[in-house]
């Protein structure tokens, strides 16, 4: 159905690509928001990735990888917009933690210290974090997505747990001081 | 007290509670929006692999095209006419551009070329090539497109109409053959709805010369919605494709062979990186 839905796009049927963006657009953003920390700027790279993937959807050979092509795009795209430090860094400055959807962390220490640990991340092994754990991607589509060998791919994931984890006792460390000094 | 986790469990179970259900109505009804005022870029993409083998059969067939073609190319052509400007109908020498014409070599043109005089000249500083296109036409350099994309795009002002250039490397042990096969046989398998009559089997790929290199055509029908020459120039291979997006027209066989007419190949200022992905 998808498959059928790419080929009319391709073709020029903007209410075919229409469908297929609406299925796609919430996870879109969802994957943009988790790697740029940045709400608005979610918005703005999954509005961006649909409109070039419009664009240039005849550049796509095989309508079977489309949604690992999507995400291709829309990972230059924050790419792009992550290299606006300045309103990024704005975009930080302001932007509070959003409140837990269900109850799915109860350990609300616990879940600061991963959303700063997370935000301490370089944005590249943030998005190889977001595709590996929000999507569930496996290595192989994870490659695929990234168009990097597995091999790269699993040195990477290795490299961006180790920064988490030193991300996480890196916070530890300034948290300690702090609770030290609070009165009891 | 909450059991530790696995830091991999952890990361999960946090990204998954803090990621946004839905995006913004706005995100989808402002792309929506774009869509409607933006037009498809015309191209399609040149299948890229690497590949084996070409036939006797296939090499007799273009040594007797070439022949014939150049025989009547002795009969038709003014004695006059320079060497390197066999067909073209134009005059070269009213060229405002700066770089001294290739001209054409195609020993299978048996029709007058547009004029290519008042073409503006193109040379790419990463693809390893020089070409002229027309003045109303537009270039975006290869990089600007999407991730993988490395080709140079001539857009028109019809939206259906392009014409693109692309350039690989053979790999080491790779002949211009065995590529050609192996190419033809991803296309068949990547494109199959075009079926046939844009693939098929390299044997009846049509051989001409372009750049002084041999190249070869295939695609043309309006179901291709593209016709495309492969030429190898020092082991580079070079994709130049016109693409009609029109199930009733092909791309304009002359406008296509006028492009070749103009096209120089300079592999060795290929900039490429030789991984460069596929889109």
């Amino acid at each position: 159905m998808q498959t059928e839905l790419v080929e009319r796009a391709r073709r020029g049927d903007r209410e075919a690509f229409g469908v297929l963006a609406s299925r796609s657009v919430d996870r879109l953003y969802a994957v943009a928001r988790l790697s740029l920390r940045d709400a608005d700027l979610a918005e703005d790279a999954a509005q961006e990735t649909l409109v070039r993937a419009w664009r240039d959807l005849r550049t796509l050979r095989d309508p079977d990888r489309f949604e690992a092509w999507l995400y291709r795009i829309l990972l230059r795209c924050c790419a792009e917009l992550g290299r606006d430090r300045r309103r990024h860094q704005a975009g930080l400055a302001v932007l509070p933690v959003e409140p837990t959807i269900g109850d799915a962390a109860p350990d609300m220490a616990g879940r600061d210290e991963l959303e700063r640990g997370l935000r301490r991340l370089p944005l590249d092994q943030r998005t190889l974090l977001v595709l590996r754990f929000y999507l569930d991607l496996p290595v192989r589509d994870v490659a695929d997505v990234l168009g990097i060998p597995i091999g790269t791919v699993k040195s990477r994931l290795h490299y961006a747990l180790e920064a988490m984890r030193a991300a996480l006792e890196a916070e530890a460390r300034q948290a300690a001081p702090l609770r030290e000094g609070r009165p009891a | 007290m909450t059991p530790r986790m696995d830091l991999e469990d952890r990361l999960a179970q946090h990204l998954h509670a803090e990621a946004p259900a839905r995006a913004p109505d706005r995100v989808l009804l402002g792309a929506l929006e774009s869509i409607e005022q933006t037009p498809q870029r015309r191209w399609l993409p040149a299948p890229r692999k690497d590949r084996p083998m070409f036939t006797l059969l296939r090499l007799g067939l273009v040594a007797a095209l070439a022949g014939l073609a150049t025989a009547m190319l002795l009969v038709l052509s003014p004695a006059s006419r320079p060497s390197n400007d066999l067909v073209a109908s134009g005059s070269p020498a009213a060229s405002p551009a700066p770089v001294a014409s290739p001209g054409p070599r195609s020993t299978m043109r048996l029709f007058t070329l547009k004029d290519t005089s008042a073409w503006l000249r193109w040379t790419s500083p990463v693809l390893g090539y020089a070409m002229r296109f027309p003045a109303d036409w537009n270039v975006e350099p290869s990089g600007t497109g999407e991730p993988g994309d490395t080709a140079d795009h001539f857009t028109s002002n019809d939206p259906a109409i392009g014409f693109s250039v692309d350039a690989e490397r053979l790999s080491p042990g790779v002949s211009f053959a065995d590529w050609v096969a192996q190419y033809s046989a991803d296309g068949v398998a990547g494109n199959g709805q075009y079926g046939p009559p844009c693939w098929g089997k390299p044997e009846a790929w049509r051989s001409i010369t372009v750049g002084g290199v041999e190249a070869l055509v295939h695609g043309g029908p309006a179901q291709c919605y593209f016709i495309e020459a492969v030429a190898n120039a020092g082991d580079v291979v070079y994709h130049l494709t016109g693409t009609r997006v029109d199930p009733q027209n092909g791309f304009d066989a002359t406008l296509f062979e006028s492009f070749l007419s103009t096209v120089t190949f300079q592999p060795d200022a290929l900039a490429l990186a030789p991984d460069s992905p596929a889109p």
